[in-house]
């Protein structure tokens, strides 16, 4: 659309006085902090694990509706009160239901993905604890709807402000991806849920020798059993551990064997047993691709009606020479 | 007085003369798209799918859904007209597909469809550019190509899948005399009948096969040229 530009005396094009910037809100102090604690929150606390998971995220709704708001009214240039209504509207009614409504949020999600973002959103209604936030955007966007246009490095200020809180609202991470730790893992290739029953030496074994000590059925004791679904990973060490926002080193006290034995069964496999001498752990991200040959994961895959176990490289894999009894499996949460 | 009957045949004339015009205007008019059989049209474009769901049993029992996916491909059409409203559209599809499945495994998947099919179509707007609305119902054989490899201890390989495909499809041509764009929305299933093989590597003489029947639905926005003949 065209603009009629006043000039003044000398013929130099001048921004009318009366003109409204519609990102002024962008020139306040409380936009930009929150803008800050939304980055800096989502970027670098939630990674470095200095705060409660669950401390995070009420955080990053807080800034969050401080700054989307005031970013959807600017965007829809809301100067009175009904259109700030709209735009507060279109950013609190999706959270609130995205909270609430577990097919809102993987709805919302699925969208997202579409679009080629990774959003992870949580249907979790204590977050509506961030809605409190609001009256304070209301406020900034209600003040900053009068605001004269400013001088050139005020309008540069605000629309670096909207553009860093555009970036900042759509590059939001989620919490990051847990991650498991452990020395040796089991995969599940086939198409159907394996239930996996793990037997373990009783006893540390001696770790002199790089293979595998003579075992015998009396060595091994039930241990645990997993469900394991297509493509997840079973862990088959002792001192395994997954990496959370809450639990960011290895629990204290839980035994570490640097050499192990395990046996697998699971209905069409023959009874495996395999061993690793000093194995380090290595860390998997659930938010990842679980890698088809890595050293440290054995694979189970399936042909007609038999399991056949392949790997892992850094540890002995071998059929049991030996029986044992049928134990009861109970499957571990 | 001597005037009156020759200004009397003027004004005669012109009124034939306008009357005329007019009714050659609406003549012209008159002979409506939606009252003739279409010229062929030709259409060629690029689609792009989203995979609904991909069901599979292996020799008869239900193996799940292998999850959401994409597809991406070409498409041409050549439509013949009938009678009014009604034409015989022929198609093919070229479209490789991923679903989270074949994504995890590496699995390279290319699907090939051809199809016929009743098309009912109707003139919207005739000027300045001609829209026609249109549905179709194309179905036809398909023919699928998995590449497999290696997984764990198991190398697996495919055979080629054969089955058909049923799709409606409701689309949109703007056309400016012989050429024009087309958008289509289209849903799509698939059903495709594929051997699956698996050898143990270690062990190359224990091997085994499976028969897959896939069950696939997906929604598939295209957009391309036409051409009318």
């Amino acid at each position: 659309m065209w603009r009629i530009v006043p000039e003044n005396r000398l013929g130099e094009r001048v921004r009318p006085l009366t003109s409204q910037s519609r990102w002024a809100a962008f020139r306040s102090p409380v936009a930009w902090v929150a803008l800050v604690v939304l980055v800096a929150n989502d970027h670098f606390l939630k990674r470095a694990g200095l705060l409660p998971g669950s401390v995070t995220g009420k955080l990053s709704d807080l800034a969050g509706l401080v700054v989307a708001p005031v970013l959807a009214c600017a965007l829809i240039g809301a100067r009175s009160p009904a259109s700030r209504i709209l735009g507060f509207a279109a950013v609190v009614l999706p959270f609130v239901a995205i909270k609430t409504v577990p097919v809102a949020t993987h709805l919302v999600e699925a969208l997202t993905r579409l679009v080629g973002l990774d959003w992870r959103l949580w249907t979790d209604p204590t977050d509506l604890v961030g809605l409190l936030a609001l009256p304070f955007a209301w406020r900034l966007q209600a003040d900053s709807a009068e605001v004269r246009a400013g001088k050139r490095a005020t309008r540069v200020l605000e629309r670096l402000g909207a553009m860093s809180a555009a970036v900042a609202c759509v590059a939001t991470s989620g919490p990051d991806p847990s991650s498991l730790h452990t020395a040796i893992g089991v995969v599940n290739l086939t198409r159907e849920h394996i239930d996996l029953q793990v037997f373990r030496a009783k006893a540390p074994l001696a770790c002199a020798s790089v293979h595998a000590p003579p075992l015998v059925a009396g060595d091994f004791a039930p241990d645990r059993c997993h469900e394991l679904v297509p493509y997840a990973i079973a862990p088959l060490d002792l001192d395994f551990w997954t990496k959370t926002y809450d639990q960011v080193e290895p629990p204290p006290g839980v035994e570490h064997r640097s050499c192990d034995a395990v046996l697998l069964r699971a209905e069409g496999l023959e009874d495996t047993v395999l061993f690793w001498n000093n194995v380090a752990q290595e860390s998997f991200d659930d938010s990842d691709p679980v890698p088809l040959d890595h050293p440290n994961i054995a694979y189970l895959n399936r042909i007609g009606d038999r399991l056949f176990i392949g790997g892992p490289a850094v540890a002995e894999s071998s059929a049991a020479t030996f029986e044992l009894p049928p134990s009861p499996c109970k499957v571990a949460p | 007085m001597s005037m009156r009957p020759h200004s009397s045949r003027l004004t005669g004339s012109a009124f034939s003369a306008v009357v005329l015009l007019a009714s050659t205007a609406r003549g012209e008019d008159a002979v409506s798209p939606n009252s003739q059989v279409a010229r062929p049209r030709l259409q060629i474009g690029s689609l792009l799918g989203i995979i609904d769901s991909n069901k599979l049993s292996v020799d008869g029992r239900n193996r799940g859904d292998e999850g959401d996916g994409w597809i991406a491909g070409g498409s041409a059409a050549y439509a013949h007209g009938l009678l009014p409203h009604f034409s015989l559209v022929l198609l093919t599809r070229i479209a490789g597909e991923l679903t989270d499945w074949a994504q995890m495994r590496d699995e390279q998947r290319t699907r090939v469809d051809l199809a016929l099919g009743p098309e009912f179509w109707w003139c919207a707007v005739t000027r300045p550019t001609t829209v026609v609305v249109r549905l179709s119902v194309p179905a036809g054989p398909t023919w699928t190509w998995f590449q497999g490899g290696e997984v764990g201890p198991v190398r697996e390989r495919y055979s080629t899948g054969h089955g058909f495909n049923i799709a409606g499809v409701g689309g949109i041509d703007m056309m400016w005399k012989h050429h024009g764009i087309s958008v289509e929305l289209a849903y799509l299933r698939h059903f495709t009948y594929m051997t699956h093989e698996g050898t143990l590597v270690p062990d190359p003489t224990v091997e085994g096969s499976e028969e897959y029947r896939f069950d696939q639905s997906s929604l598939v926005f295209g957009i391309g040229y036409s051409y009318r003949f």
